[in-house]
C-alpha cells in the first residue's frame, strides 16, 4: 500500500495518463453547433417572427433588434415543448445565467443553486418553477424573464399586414419625423420600403429635423434596430452609432459605414446607399418614458452627434442588450448579456435624461415638440 | 489580451482537465461527456472565452457544474431504479487503465468534495484562488478540505501519521503573490 506522498505523487501523473482520449477538434465543433440548436435561438436578420407577451405587467418584444433590446435574438424555427424533470430545468437555467447573464454573481449563482435543490423537490413540472427563476429578477439586471408556455407566434407576412411606414409633415423650414416600429429585417420586403420612405422624407428641403422617439402607449411592438438606423442614417452620418458591451468587456457596435450601409459587428444588416447619406443639419430628439427598447438605442445614437439636442423627460431605462435562450421544455429564458454603451464607450443602465427637461402640458399643445422648434430655430442653418 | 488560439488550447488543456473530471467523477464516461460539453461550450463562446485570464478556470468551472448536474440525475435514476426493484448504483468506478488500483480505491473513499479538491489541486495543478473559483467557495475552504482530503486519504491508505495536525499547504508557495 503507497503511503500518503506516493499516492499523491501518483495522483499528479494522473493527467499525464488520460483515461479518455481527447476527441479530433471537428468533434468540438459539431457538438457546439448541436448544443446551440438545442439551446439557443438563433440570431436571423431575415426572420419576421413577433412575440409580445407580457409578463409581470411589463410588455417584451423578442426579436432581433426587439423592443426590449437591440440585441435580442429570434427563432426561426417553433420550439418545440418536452416533459423536463424540474431539477434538471433549473440546472439548465442557472447553467445559462451562470455562462451568459451580464450581472451574474458567482455568489448569487452559488446561492441559486441551494435554493434549486429545495424547489425541484417540490415542483412537480418544470413551469412550478417559473416563479422562482423570475424571483431572480433584480439580482441579474431586468431579467431574466420567462415566457411560456411557448407564446403562439407567427410570422410576419409582407404581402397581407400593412406595411408600417415613417411620416413626415414640414412646419416652416423644420421636418418631424415619427418612426413607428418595425419589426422586419432592413433586407426584407416592408423593411427596405420602409428605409426607402424615410430616406425620401429625411431629403426634403428643411434646416434642421424634429425627431419624434415618444412612442405611442399602445405601440409597445417589437421593431428592429438596424432597419431604424438604416432609416435615419442620412441624420447619422458616418461612423459607430451605438454598442452593446457585455461582461467580459468586449463590444460589439452598430457602425454606419461611408456608403450607409449599417452593420452589427462584422454582419452588414442594410446595404448602402447614395440615399442614406444626407447633409448636416441639427437635429432635436423629442422623447420620454416610453423612448425604450430600440427607441432608446436610437436616443443614444443621436445624442452622440453634434448638433443634436434632447427634449422632452428621462427615457425608459430599458434599452438593455437582452438575448433569448430556448429552454428544454419549449419556454424562452431572455435574459441581459450586456449593457448599452454610446459611441464614446459610456454605459447605460437607466433612463437617459433630455438635454433639456420639458414636462407635457394638456393635450392640446406640445411644448416638447415647441421647445425644440425654439431651439432649432437659433440654429445657424435655421437663422 | 490577445485571443488564445482554440485549437492550440484545446489540445494543450484537454488531458488534464480530462483526468480531474474522472477523479471528480469515478467514472470514465461521465467524465468524457462533461469534458466534450465543456470544451463544445468554449467553442461556443471562444470569442469571450478565449481573452479571458484564465479560460482554463472557466472550463474547469463549467465542467464541474456539469457534472454536478449529472450527479443530480444520477442520484435520482438510482431512486428510480431502486423503487423499481432494481440495484440502484450507478457509480461504476471502475479502474482507468494505467492508474493505481490502491490510489484509485483510497480516493473513492473520499467525499465528492473532498475528490473534487484533491482532483482541483493534484490533477489539475491549479492554485488555491482558482480551485475556490471553480468550486464556488472560499479559498479558506478549499485549504480546509483539502487537509480533510488528505488526513482522510492518509486513513484509506493506512497511513495514520502522514498528516499533521495544523494544516502547512505545501503547494501554496507557488500561487503568484501581489507582494
Amino acid at each position: 500500500m503507497p503511503d500518503l506522498d506516493t499516492a499523491l505523487a501518483t495522483i499528479t501523473r494522473f493527467a499525464e495518463r488520460p483515461p479518455i482520449a481527447r476527441p479530433p477538434d471537428e468533434d468540438v465543433a459539431r457538438r457546439a453547433r448541436s448544443l446551440r440548436r438545442k439551446r439557443r435561438i438563433r440570431r436571423s436578420s431575415a426572420a419576421a417572427l413577433v412575440v409580445v407577451v407580457g409578463v409581470a405587467g411589463v410588455a417584451v418584444g423578442l426579436r432581433a433588434g426587439g423592443d426590449d433590446g437591440a440585441r435580442s435574438v429570434v427563432s426561426d424555427t417553433p420550439p418545440t415543448t418536452r416533459t423536463v424533470e424540474p431539477g434538471e430545468f433549473l440546472d439548465e437555467v442557472i447553467d445559462i445565467i451562470e455562462a451568459e447573464a451580464y450581472d451574474a454573481d458567482p455568489d448569487w449563482v452559488a446561492g441559486w443553486r441551494e435554493q434549486a435543490v429545495a424547489v425541484a423537490a417540490t415542483a412537480r413540472t418544470a413551469g412550478e418553477t417559473y416563479r422562482f427563476i423570475e424571483g431572480m429578477r433584480g439580482m441579474v439586471g431586468p431579467g431574466p424573464t420567462i415566457v411560456s408556455p411557448p407564446p403562439v407566434q407567427h410570422q410576419a407576412d409582407d404581402r397581407t399586414a400593412p406595411s408600417p411606414a415613417p411620416t413626415s409633415e414640414v412646419v416652416g423650414d423644420v421636418g418631424f419625423l415619427t418612426l413607428p416600429p418595425i419589426p422586419s429585417g432592413a433586407t426584407s420586403e416592408s423593411g427596405t420600403a420602409y428605409i426607402a420612405i424615410a430616406h425620401d422624407l429625411l431629403d426634403a428641403d428643411v434646416c434642421g429635423w424634429i425627431v419624434d422617439l415618444r412612442v405611442p402607449e399602445p405601440v409597445r411592438s417589437a421593431s428592429d434596430l438596424g432597419t431604424m438606423l438604416s432609416a435615419v442614417a442620412p441624420l447619422l452620418g458616418p461612423g459607430t452609432t451605438v454598442g452593446y458591451r457585455d461582461r467580459t468587456g468586449a463590444t460589439t457596435t452598430w457602425d454606419i459605414g461611408e456608403d450607409g450601409a449599417v452593420s452589427f459587428g462584422e454582419e452588414e444588416v442594410a446595404p448602402g446607399s447614395d440615399e442614406a447619406m444626407g447633409p448636416d443639419l441639427p437635429v432635436a430628439v423629442l422623447q420620454r418614458w416610453s423612448t425604450s427598447g430600440t427607441w432608446e438605442a436610437l436616443l443614444m445614437a443621436l445624442r452622440g452627434e453634434p448638433d443634436v439636442r434632447t427634449f422632452g423627460l428621462p427615457s425608459g431605462g430599458r434599452s438593455t442588450g437582452t438575448e433569448t435562450f430556448t429552454l428544454s421544455d419549449g419556454s424562452l429564458l431572455v435574459l441581459r448579456t450586456s449593457l448599452p454603451v454610446d459611441r464614446n464607450g459610456t454605459g447605460y443602465d437607466g433612463p437617459i435624461a433630455p438635454d433639456e427637461q420639458v414636462a407635457p402640458r394638456g393635450t392640446r399643445t406640445d411644448p416638447q415638440r415647441e421647445a425644440a422648434a425654439a431651439w432649432l430655430a437659433t440654429q445657424p442653418s435655421c437663422r | 489580451m490577445d485571443v488564445v488560439d482554440f485549437a492550440s488550447w484545446y489540445r494543450r488543456e484537454h488531458p488534464r482537465l480530462a483526468s480531474t473530471l474522472v477523479v471528480v467523477a469515478g467514472d470514465v464516461g461521465t467524465a468524457a461527456e462533461a469534458a466534450d460539453e465543456a470544451f463544445a461550450r468554449a467553442y461556443e463562446r471562444w470569442d469571450r472565452v478565449g481573452v479571458m485570464a484564465s479560460p482554463g478556470g472557466w472550463a474547469y468551472r463549467t465542467a464541474l457544474n456539469v457534472l454536478h448536474r449529472r450527479r443530480r440525475r444520477a442520484r435520482l435514476e438510482a431512486v428510480l431504479l431502486r423503487r423499481h426493484g432494481g440495484g440502484g448504483k450507478l457509480d461504476s468506478f471502475a479502474v482507468p487503465a494505467d492508474w493505481s488500483p490502491e490510489v484509485w480505491d483510497a480516493l473513492r473513499s473520499l467525499p465528492i468534495r473532498e475528490r473534487t479538491a484533491v482532483a482541483l489541486r493534484y490533477v489539475a495543478d491549479l492554485p488555491t484562488q482558482a480551485i475556490a473559483e471553480a468550486m464556488g467557495v472560499a479559498p479558506g475552504t478549499v485549504g480546509s478540505t483539502l487537509h480533510a482530503a488528505r488526513r482522510n486519504l492518509a486513513a484509506a491508505l493506512g497511513d495514520e501519521l502522514a498528516v499533521p495536525e495544523i494544516e502547512l499547504t505545501p503547494r501554496c508557495e507557488e500561487e503568484p503573490s501581489d507582494a
